[in-house]
């Protein structure tokens, strides 16, 4: 992804431009949307979330400062919005009498599409993992970028990354067994 | 399955079902909000230090001028002859004229 133009793009939008949204957008919805979905592992709230990220874009370009990282400054939006989504539905969690049925919609509503490595990597592995393998995977991020966006040591990136990896060929070896 | 084809099949299945909210997010008549600090941040105001390090740099501008034009103030006072100095003495004119009376 070409980050200068991302930010050339950001910067057009502060001027009103409508067609570097569309830029924007594409340029950023697989990274955005792979955020969304390792961090609520559900995909009808990614896909909510993902929505309610761009809107929020539209609404604060102006606070977006020229000559910084566009990308990461995108990818915090969504960061914080899907942890804040995440807090609320921790709690309505705790509060809900049919805990148990709220997990087993939120799966079904992935398990709808066949997605079945997306599936297995979403059972075995954690938040963080889940993360980091769907960056590397999906936004075509290096690990080196990773560790920048998601503030951590280079080592514990490509730690949780080996270990994930290891963790997704094993049991996919046993399923297939 | 080797790493690559793994990441591929993973990088797939989120491809697969990767929503497009574009036209969605178009639509919402979205105002954008007005940064009020970017005019802060761009325009530099000075610090209350830099304010008195300019306050003291022009006193001591005022000073070192007034001491160097000091003495050709009060040389231009006295019309360079050094009158100032010697007012009660009478002038060489007056002299001359007393000297013309006596003859």
């Amino acid at each position: 992804m070409d980050k200068r133009e991302l930010n050339k793009c950001l910067i057009r939008m502060q001027y009103g431009d409508d067609k570097a949204f569309d830029k924007v957008y594409n340029l950023t919805s697989k990274g955005v949307f792979s955020m969304c979905l390792s961090i609520l592992k559900n995909y009808e709230d990614a896909q909510d979330l993902m929505q309610s990220t761009y809107v929020q874009i539209r609404e604060k370009i102006n606070y977006y400062k020229p000559n910084t990282n566009g990308y990461a400054w995108v990818l915090t939006i969504t960061k914080n919005l899907c942890l804040n989504e995440y807090k609320k539905r921790k709690r309505e969690c705790v509060t809900d009498f049919n805990e148990n049925e709220y997990l087993t919609t939120s799966e079904d509503n992935t398990s709808r599409v066949d997605v079945p490595i997306f599936r297995l990597a979403k059972r075995v592995l954690n938040e963080q993992e889940l993360q980091i393998v769907l960056m590397y995977a999906v936004s075509g991020y290096k690990h080196k970028e990773i560790a920048e966006i998601l503030d951590k040591p280079l080592g514990t990136v490509l730690w949780a990354y080996n270990n994930a990896l290891k963790k997704l060929k094993k049991n996919l070896g046993e399923e297939i067994k | 399955m080797k790493e690559k084809d793994l990441l591929k099949a993973l990088r797939n299945d989120v491809l697969s079902i990767m929503p497009n909210c574009l036209q969605a997010v178009k639509d919402q008549a979205v105002t954008p909000e007005k940064n009020i600090n970017v005019h802060v941040q761009n325009t530099q105001q000075p610090t209350k230090k830099a304010r008195l390090t300019l306050a003291f740099a022009c006193c001591m501008l005022v000073v070192f001028s007034l001491m160097i034009c000091m003495p050709f103030i009060i040389k231009g006072r006295d019309g360079g002859n050094g009158a100032l100095n010697n007012y009660n003495q009478p002038s060489i004119s007056s002299e001359v004229d007393e000297e013309n009376k006596d003859k």
